[in-house]
């Protein structure tokens, strides 16, 4: 029977044409932090790339670190212009927004890490 | 003989063996033949669960409820994935739903017990343990969850009784080596708890009790090694989601910690000390399950359990 007609078991990454682009979870992730905020984007692509099981959750993940980001920017912004935080203090406050935004691509970084591992054990078996 | 009665009894006999992964393709070939099946989804869940892969055990389980939703070995499956996923609240529920529906099964107030130990309901859980017990009094897995209940209070001589029945009734099962441990090291006798430790990992390598056993021997036998221990099964014990809000939260203090550096007009050798403490930790912790597998596999291969034993 072809595999396509087995049943398929729900972690299992599908086979696909991005999947010889995606890299190793754990370069994406440090190159995500290296690069803040546009290497969040290298993280929602890679989760295309490898189409886990968590796809639309990892997309999601890398722009609700995005949003965590510069929602804080703006906000913080917003707040020192209207001499509510002093420009210094705010700074501190905006290191936490940062840190926020790395617990959003760690998580993701952990689905990918799984779904990258699930398909190299799943190729030695096959 | 059906395809699919053929591929169950191929799946049986892997997982009597213990051969998780090899049962996950027969059991995909039952599931094929049959997907409305309870049976195989349920198989299916607990060869996922051994095998770690928690996600696809959930589905599974879920399936086996939706299909046979009266089945109380499906409910008690889905009970102990959502333990392991550290869902306690809806792991109880399911248990109780599982207990609802065959209360006669002991594995059931096992499970339940476990639950509730975990949330720190301790006279919830021994009332259910001791159900456990009543309709299961020989079961191993019912006697350790007893030990490690006593191991919890400090009451070292019924951790050793439980170790003691467990290997009484099998003399290689890791929970008995561990709880043994537990009372050879609270007596003093740390070679002999540290041989029991790792003659329950080479049985068990990833099992958390017999790494915390470990711990336990490393920090008597020295500071610095014991803190190794430590810090490794802290990461593990937290689960995913709180670690990593633990390591990032370090991540933010590191920053704030240069800021202040800054504001304070602190020379620059403190900025430079800070980064080498931090990259040193990240290091670490990237690279601490990878040392400790090592270190662990190393150890085994050299235990030799003393022929007194």
């Amino acid at each position: 029977m072809s595999d396509a007609l087995r049943y398929r078991l729900i972690d299992e990454p599908r086979e696909g044409p991005l999947q010889r682009l995606a890299l190793p979870p754990f370069l994406v992730f440090i190159v995500a932090t290296f690069f803040t905020p546009w290497g969040f984007v290298l993280v929602a692509l890679n989760a295309v790339a490898l189409d886990g099981p968590q796809r639309n959750r990892e997309i999601g993940l890398a722009g609700l670190a995005l949003l965590v980001y510069f929602a804080a920017r703006i906000v913080l912004g917003v707040a020192i212009r209207g001499g509510l935080l002093e420009a210094r203090l705010a700074v501190y406050v905006f290191e936490v927004a940062v840190g926020l935004s790395l617990v959003c691509l760690a998580f993701a970084y952990v689905s990918q890490y799984r779904t990258a591992q699930l398909r190299q054990y799943l190729r030695q078996q096959g | 003989m059906r395809p699919y009665n053929l591929a169950i009894h191929h799946a049986e006999a892997l997982l009597a063996a213990g051969n998780w992964a090899a049962a996950i393709e027969p059991l995909r070939d039952a599931l094929t033949a049959a997907p409305q099946e309870a049976y195989p989804h349920l198989l299916l869940a607990r060869a996922l669960r051994q095998q770690g892969r928690l996600t696809g055990a959930r589905y599974e389980a879920d399936r086996a409820v939706e299909h046979a939703p009266l089945w109380h070995l499906a409910h008690l499956e889905l009970a102990q994935i959502l333990l392991a996923q550290q869902h306690e609240r809806a792991a109880l529920e399911a248990a109780d739903r599982a207990i609802e529906l065959d209360p006669e099964d002991g594995i059931g107030h096992l499970v339940r017990a476990k639950i509730l130990r975990v949330q720190g309901k301790r006279a919830e859980a021994r009332a259910s343990l001791a159900a456990a017990r009543s309709l299961e009094p020989n079961f191993p897995p019912v006697i350790a969850e007893e030990g490690y209940a006593a191991l919890e209070q400090a009451r070292m001589e019924a951790v050793e009784a439980s170790g003691r029945e467990i290997l009484s009734l099998n003399p290689s099962n890791p929970d008995g080596l561990i709880l043994l441990g537990h009372a050879q090291l609270a007596r003093g006798d740390v070679e002999e708890a540290l041989r029991l430790a790792l003659s329950a990992l080479a049985h068990a390598p990833t099992d958390l009790d017999a790494l915390y056993l470990l711990a336990s021997v490393k920090m008597r036998k020295s500071l610095a090694g014991g803190l190794f221990w430590r810090w490794n099964r802290l990461l593990v014990k937290l689960g995913e989601a709180k670690a990593i809000f633990f390591v990032v939260g370090i991540f933010v203090v590191y920053r704030w910690a240069l800021l202040a550096s800054d504001d304070l007009g602190l020379p620059e050798a403190v900025d430079t000390l800070l980064m080498v403490v931090y990259l040193g930790f990240v290091i670490y912790t990237l690279s601490a399950s990878a040392i400790v597998r090592r270190m662990i596999a190393k150890e085994v291969a050299r235990v030799r359990l003393n022929p007194s034993f």
